[in-house]
């Protein structure tokens, strides 16, 4: 039987047999998040308050244990891993809308709040909460504030950067500080803008006030299928150079088609070799001219077809097809990698044409679906980590795959966040200079020692060969450290 | 996950065991995370199905000691299956936590006490009508006779054995004849019936919801549909493959396919069931007995005929009914009815087409009750707790009346009505959408005649 | 290193080779508050300025950014003030890619070249400034600051996705890149952006663009005081969420933005209403808006002008409006406490005057003769509850000594000191003038 150690029996004095996990047999799953990287932690605490998670911290560095934030594992970079051990704090028991201002357009959660519960609610007093990602019905605000969340809505209404005024902080040093405004007007350093995106690097959000949107009266759902990728992401471009702003504009090629629809019923076309889903929304009048003009536009690429959803169900219909995606490619191969890339919109034709390249080069099935109205690229690797010599093919590729966008003027990550998995990366785009100025914004938040450690920067020591160090710098080798900066 | 050495001993002992196909079709992208109502009762990862699922692989691949711990797992999760819904994988979590418990129950990795309890009841009473009858008749005198409502009052039972109190909080009322198979004979349609179906009486409905049986057969019966309910059928046997006893659970389907499709008969057009648990069972026979060389062919027909009654009722299209019933009803999604059969729309249709009555949707109606077949007893503080938050969702609408699809689920929200419905606002009692249509019928004729 | 270790002998001066001033009657225009540098350097190129910052971090000067200068006035006098580094003539395009909606450019273009720029392309950037003529888009980045339309447009750091800049030490380095959607790094961008040239000199800036709309329309409705122009306008602001501006301006701001010359009415309490989109989806706003005016009994007719960018511009210039050495105060706070607010000042200032309030984006300028630190102490105190903030953006020297122009930090101040050190560990830039010394 294993006992527990005297860091264990500390976080039970202090949050409760209950809220802290430790058996081996329970810390197996929370080795993982959403994609590929693997980590595993000492200990789980599960705090149900701002003071718990100060408590927590404090102990954790008492004892020289590393600290990793976490809110419901859905993540797609490896963020929410022990890359070191310690301890992780799972936020996802503090899961409280604590209050809606409809008036001031504003909500106060608690980061354990499931996105798509923020949104029903919204919903309830007229208004949306715009970040919607993928995994909306199960990922947190807290993990959304992280990885500065995106989403197919965000096209027009920005990330979640754009949409969080005011956060409870506790630093890597235990300290509980509010930043921040409800309207912007904290005079000082844009710290939540910091925060936001910083991966949880810079210390764990307990509570965030964040920015409600008031819901378009009406909406117009577009699906347009094409023989061809080309065509598709020509019709993109020829949306975004109009002026036209969609909610959503979403490219879904062949293979996801193959995986979504059979388990889903989207009605997408199965010879099809990629749809497109574009989204208006706005005053009744504006949808009505909008959708005909974007539909105009659509039509000039040769589509088999163009249609509207009728109704809500239909709507949500498509949606489900779009946001179910990434698990439903389960039923193609067991395992995916899921790449972020993110390229300047005029120059998606070639980089998916290059993507679909280097995958047949590695002989590997690629899904891609995607906001390509912003031109961030989901790239998805298809393999079995079982057959050898898998998962280093697939690190190789998408590895080439970042490196295309990278060169395109792009970079390697939109929406998922650096982590454990792109770190190594890093050096495509940012100079040492330009990393050592992140790292000094990192270090005036408090001990980084210990702290979410290993994530979005190189490794260093002791980070061991969680993430992927060794095929990173094998293609770092390939391609020169520095092209791009 | 790592992949097991070859000369790695398998866990499994069964044919029954967890399909590793099936486990590898998990991305553990967490989608069911939020559906679940243990993972969002306990907010622990292995309190979850992505967790639960990682806890069988870890089996699977020998990384893991199947130690009570990883049982306690097991054992706490709803099996409403919820979490299929959500999954875009389309994991059939149900059928391997069924396989999971399946093998937990060969390789006997339950505790002593919970075993022998099992024994007596799921295998010694359930499956056997007569037994169950005599049960229920005890139950009656122990409610007529004041013997109940006077243990209550004492709390005597409470102090003394906690558990035992629980089960009576959930017991049902007997205060109505049961239902026998024969009365289905006695009603038959106007005309000449446009099809025939057999009804699952089941084990457990005569005694405690009795008259939904005969609004069924009511109802059908007035849409020309002529309803029998064979009298050799026993209990369905869900709550046996559900808890992995999965040979009891074979043995009733046999009897049930021999009592309703009989060597050389021709199959019923339906073999309609009002409980939404047996139905979704019912429908999986095949696969239960996909092994079996004699009956595998008989269960798949049998299973390709199962219906609920909903279901079939908007598929043969019915009368719209006439009699108003002015009442705001809300309506639970019975899991094994909307997340195991994915009937949704169908309860709602029939609600909708009564007059009068209005329908008053809560928060989250296809989250579980936490009643779960035994689960109320066996994991009876998270279901309290699942319970209490289904409650709070119920009594959020306003309704008079709370409309489900299934026993247990009866059971337990009238459990919750007695107590969480501190104003006594709501009718104390729970319904199923049948017995409100057949009321409306009954309300229209009277008016029509006066 | 201190100043006299830079002059001692062997050591070449500091900013040899750069185009500097040093004459006292040259410099006047550097002044801030009433220090006056002793040398300004004119950078022509990003190295001028990582020249310049070695130089001057060697040197241990306190330095000061200039771009258009429009701003100046916001900001505690600086404690130190050797060196005025000019960027206005850091003014090129670097990158503009029309389909891609994102352009490049450097620090000293001033927003109205970039507007015009943008404009053969039927783009824009919707981001309002005092006197964008003058203004650099540097300059607006580092002061930060949401205008009249923030409520639909964010401030600058919701526009920008990239930026070049030098540290103190004359390092250069960048944030973010030229893609609409990024989160690969900390997001530098946002930390420089609004950091009023304490971390650094931002040199180069990347934004991303909107078309500009199909249809564009303002209009104005008279009011009989400025009490019911902000009902009105609140009002409006609930019942059409898409309104893209809606403000109320006293009398007084009404007469001043006309002689600007923003086509209004009259001299009269004013609400000015701006919607955009499809030309029907802007009048469908904007009736929306209009009918709840109506409703709240405001009943005078409206007037719809077609001068879109001098009316508005002519307000925003208004922000900054210091008549006779005024002193112009900028509340922020939740929309919905606005005429909680504005009673609050009304009642505590002297002779309050042009009033501009943002109903829909929580904003109000008001300029006062004058004001003493306890009223202002005062006035930040009752505001608490309120949620506002307020800033003084422009105000004589002497009263700048007896009064935080910023205001308390707030529970931020500790990492915001901390960010401070790790970045400008010699306080080089802009010494003192930011919040809580900073």
């Amino acid at each position: 039987m294993k006992t527990p150690t005297a860091l264990v029996l500390e976080l039970i004095e202090a949050i409760g047999e209950d809220a802290v996990v430790w058996h081996d047999e329970d810390l197996l799953v929370y080795e993982y998040d959403g994609t590929i990287d693997r980590g595993n932690p000492d200990v789980i605490a599960l705090p149900a308050d701002t003071d718990d998670v100060s408590a927590l911290i404090r102990i954790a560095n008492k004892h020289g244990a590393s600290v990793t934030p976490r809110g419901a594992g859905t993540g797609l970079s490896g963020g929410a891993l022990a890359a070191k051990g310690g301890v992780i704090i799972g936020m996802n028991r503090m899961r409280r809308i604590l209050s809606v201002d409809a008036e001031n357009k504003t909500a106060l959660v608690q980061p354990g709040v499931v996105n798509l519960d923020l949104g029903l609610e919204a919903e309830r007093h007229g208004l949306a909460y715009a970040p919607d990602p993928s995994s909306q019905r199960a990922c947190t605000i807290g993990g959304n504030i992280a990885e500065n969340a995106g989403g197919p809505h965000t096209l027009a209404w920005g990330t979640t950067t754009n949409h969080v005024l005011a956060v409870e902080l506790v630093t890597a040093d235990g300290e509980v500080q509010w930043i921040g405004h409800d309207t912007r007007d904290e005079p000082g350093y844009d710290l939540v803008g910091c925060v936001v995106g910083s991966e949880g690097t810079v210390g764990i959000v307990t509570q965030a006030l964040v920015r409600l949107v008031p819901r378009p009266s009406a909406v117009r759902t577009m699906l347009a299928v094409y023989d061809s990728v080309r065509d598709a992401s020509n019709a993109v471009s020829a949306v975004v150079a109009s002026g036209i702003v969609p909610a959503a504009l979403e490219m879904i090629d062949k293979m996801t088609i193959a995986a979504v629809e059979p388990v889903l019923n989207t009605g997408f076309p199965l010879d099809a070799e990629a749809v497109l889903l574009v989204e208006v929304d706005g005053p009744e009048s504006q949808v009505e001219a909008e959708g005909a003009r974007v539909e105009s536009i659509l039509r000039r690429f040769e589509p088999r077809e163009v249609r509207s959803a009728t109704d809500h169900e239909e709507r949500e219909h498509l949606w489900a097809g779009r946001k179910g995606a990434i698990g439903a490619l389960g039923q193609i191969m067991p395992n995916y990698y899921l790449l972020d890339g993110v390229v300047p919109r005029t120059k998606l034709p070639d980089v998916l044409d290059a993507v679909y390249e280097i995958a047949e080069r590695y002989r590997l099935p690629v899904a891609n679906m995607f906001h390509a109205g912003d031109g961030n690229l989901h790239p998805c690797l298809l393999f079995d980590e079982r057959e050898p010599g898998a998962t280093a093919r697939v690190l190789d590729a998408g590895g080439e795959i970042m490196r295309v966008c990278v060169d395109a003027g792009g970079a390697i990550t939109g929406e998922h966040g650096v982590g454990l998995e792109k770190r190594d990366y890093l050096p495509w785009i940012f100079s040492e200079a330009d990393m050592d100025a992140m790292k000094s914004l990192r270090a005036a938040f408090g001990p980084t020692e210990n702290f979410n450690p290993c994530k979005i920067f190189p490794a260093g020591h002791g980070c061991g060969e969680a993430g992927h160090q060794h095929h990173a710098q094998q293609q770092i080798a390939k391609f020169g450290p520095k092209a791009f900066v | 996950m790592s992949i097991a050495p070859p000369d790695f001993e398998s866990i499994w002992q069964t044919a029954d065991r967890p399909d590793a196909g099936e486990l590898g079709l998990c991305v553990h992208c967490g989608f069911c995370l939020n559906a679940c109502p243990t993972y969002h009762d306990l907010g622990v990862e292995t309190g979850s199905p992505r967790g639960r699922i990682a806890l069988m692989r870890g089996l699977d691949d020998g990384r893991l000691e199947w130690s009570p711990r990883v049982q306690q797992h097991f054992d706490q999760c709803l099996q409403c299956r919820a979490c299929e819904t959500a999954c875009p994988s389309k994991v059939p979590y149900g059928r391997l936590m069924e396989a999971t418990r399946a093998e937990a129950f060969a390789q006997d990795r339950w505790p002593r006490r919970q075993r022998i309890i099992w024994r007596v009841i799921m295998r010694g009473l359930f499956p056997y009508p007569r037994r169950m009858r005599l049960a229920g008749y005890g139950l009656k005198l122990y409610q007529t006779s004041g013997l109940q409502s006077l243990v209550r009052r004492s709390g005597l039972l409470k102090r003394l054995a906690p558990k035992l109190a629980e089960i009576d909080a959930l017991s049902p009322n007997a205060d109505r004849p049961f239902y026998s198979n024969a009365e289905a004979a006695r009603v038959s349609p106007k005309r000449t019936p446009r099809a025939h179906a057999s009804l699952v009486t089941g084990c457990m409905m005569p005694l405690a919801y009795p008259d939904t049986h005969r609004a069924t057969v009511n109802v059908f019966a007035r849409n020309g549909v002529a309803v029998d309910a064979p009298s050799a059928q026993v209990c369905c046997g869900a709550l046996h493959a559900h808890g992995g006893d999965v040979e009891a659970s074979r043995d009733l389907a046999r009897a049930n396919i021999d009592a309703f499709t009989p060597l050389g008969s021709e199959l019923p057009d339906a073999v309609l069931i009002n409980a939404a648990g047996c139905g979704s069972h019912l429908k999986e026979y095949g696969h239960l007995l996909r092994n079996d060389e004699e009956y595998a062919d008989r269960a798949a027909a049998f299973a390709s005929r199962v219906r609920d009654v909903h279901e079939w009722l908007v598929e043969i299209g019915f009368e719209l009914p006439m009699g108003r019933i002015e009442r705001r009803v809300t309506y639970q999604d019975s899991c094994h009815l909307s997340h195991a059969q994915g009937i949704r729309k169908a309860p709602r249709e029939v609600l909708t087409s009564i007059p009068g009555l209005e329908l008053a949707e809560m928060r989250t109606p296809d989250r579980c009750c936490g009643s779960a077949g035994i689960y109320s007893v066996v994991q009876s503080e998270i279901s309290q707790r699942v319970l209490a938050e289904k409650m709070s969702d119920v009594l959020g609408t306003g309704a008079d009346q709370i409309c489900t699809a299934n026993p247990g689920c009866m059971l337990q929200l009238d459990a919750g009505i007695a107590r969480f419905d501190d104003d006594q606002r709501m009718i104390p009692r729970s319904i199923h959408a049948i017995e409100l249509l057949d009321e409306s019928y009954r309300l229209g004729d009277q008016a029509q005649t006066r | 290193m201190s100043a006299s270790d830079a002059a001692s002998p062997g050591q070449p001066p500091p900013f040899e080779g750069l185009d500097t001033i040093s004459e006292p009657v040259r410099l006047a225009r550097y002044a801030v508050d009433d220090s006056l540098p002793t040398s300004a350097v004119l950078a022509t190129g990003i190295s001028d300025v990582e020249r310049a910052m070695a130089d001057a971090s060697a040197a241990g000067l306190a330095v000061i950014p200039h771009g258009g200068r429009t701003m100046q006035c916001l900001g505690m006098p600086p404690q130190r003030y050797d060196t005025a580094l000019d960027l206005s003539r850091l003014n090129r395009v670097v990158d503009y890619e029309p389909e891609d909606f994102t352009i490049t450019v450097q620090a000293g273009m001033t927003l109205s070249t970039l507007q015009q720029q943008l404009a053969i392309n039927g783009q824009l950037l919707p981001l309002d400034h005092p006197h964008f003529e003058q203004a650099t888009l540097g300059g607006l980045a580092a002061v930060g600051r949401g205008g009249l339309r923030r409520n639909s447009f964010g401030g600058p750091r919701d526009w920008l996705i990239g930026m070049r800049m030098v540290q103190a030490d004359g390092t250069a380095i960048k944030a973010g890149g030229k893609v609409v959607k990024n989160v690969s790094g900390y997001d530098l961008a946002k930390l420089f952006s609004g950091s009023l040239g304490t971390l650094g000199i931002i040199v180069e800036l990347t934004f991303k663009l909107r078309p500009q709309p199909a249809s564009d329309q303002i209009i104005a409705i008279g009011a009989p005081t400025l009490d019911d122009a902000q009902r009105a306008a609140r009002a409006a602001a609930n019942a059409a969420p898409f309104l893209n501006g809606c403000i109320a301006l006293s009398a007084d701001a009404a007469a001043e933005a006309r002689a600007l010359g923003a086509r209004l009415l009259q001299d009269e309490p004013t609400i000015v209403l701006r919607a955009n989109g499809l030309e029907s989806a802007a009048t469908e706003v904007l009736s929306h808006a209009l009918s709840a005016i109506r409703e709240v009994g405001v009943d005078r007719p409206e007037r719809r002008t077609s001068e879109i960018v001098e009316t508005w511009q002519a307000i925003a210039d208004l922000e900054l409006q210091t008549p006779n050495e005024h002193v112009r105060l900028r509340l922020g706070l939740p929309p919905a406490k606005l005429v909680q607010a504005q009673v609050l000042l009304d009642g505590h200032l002297n002779n309050p005057a042009q009033w501009i309030i943002a109903a829909d984006s929580g904003l109000l300028f008001v300029s006062t003769p004058r004001v003493d630190a306890d009223t202002i102490a005062r006035l930040r105190r009752e505001l608490g509850p309120l949620r506002g903030r307020l800033t003084i953006e422009s105000a004589p020297p002497e009263l700048k000594s007896s009064v935080d122009i910023w205001g308390p930090a707030g529970a931020g101040a500790r990492l915001m000191h901390n960010i401070k050190a790790q970045f400008d560990p010699q306080t080089a830039l802009n010494p003192g003038r930011f919040v809580d010394g900073i």
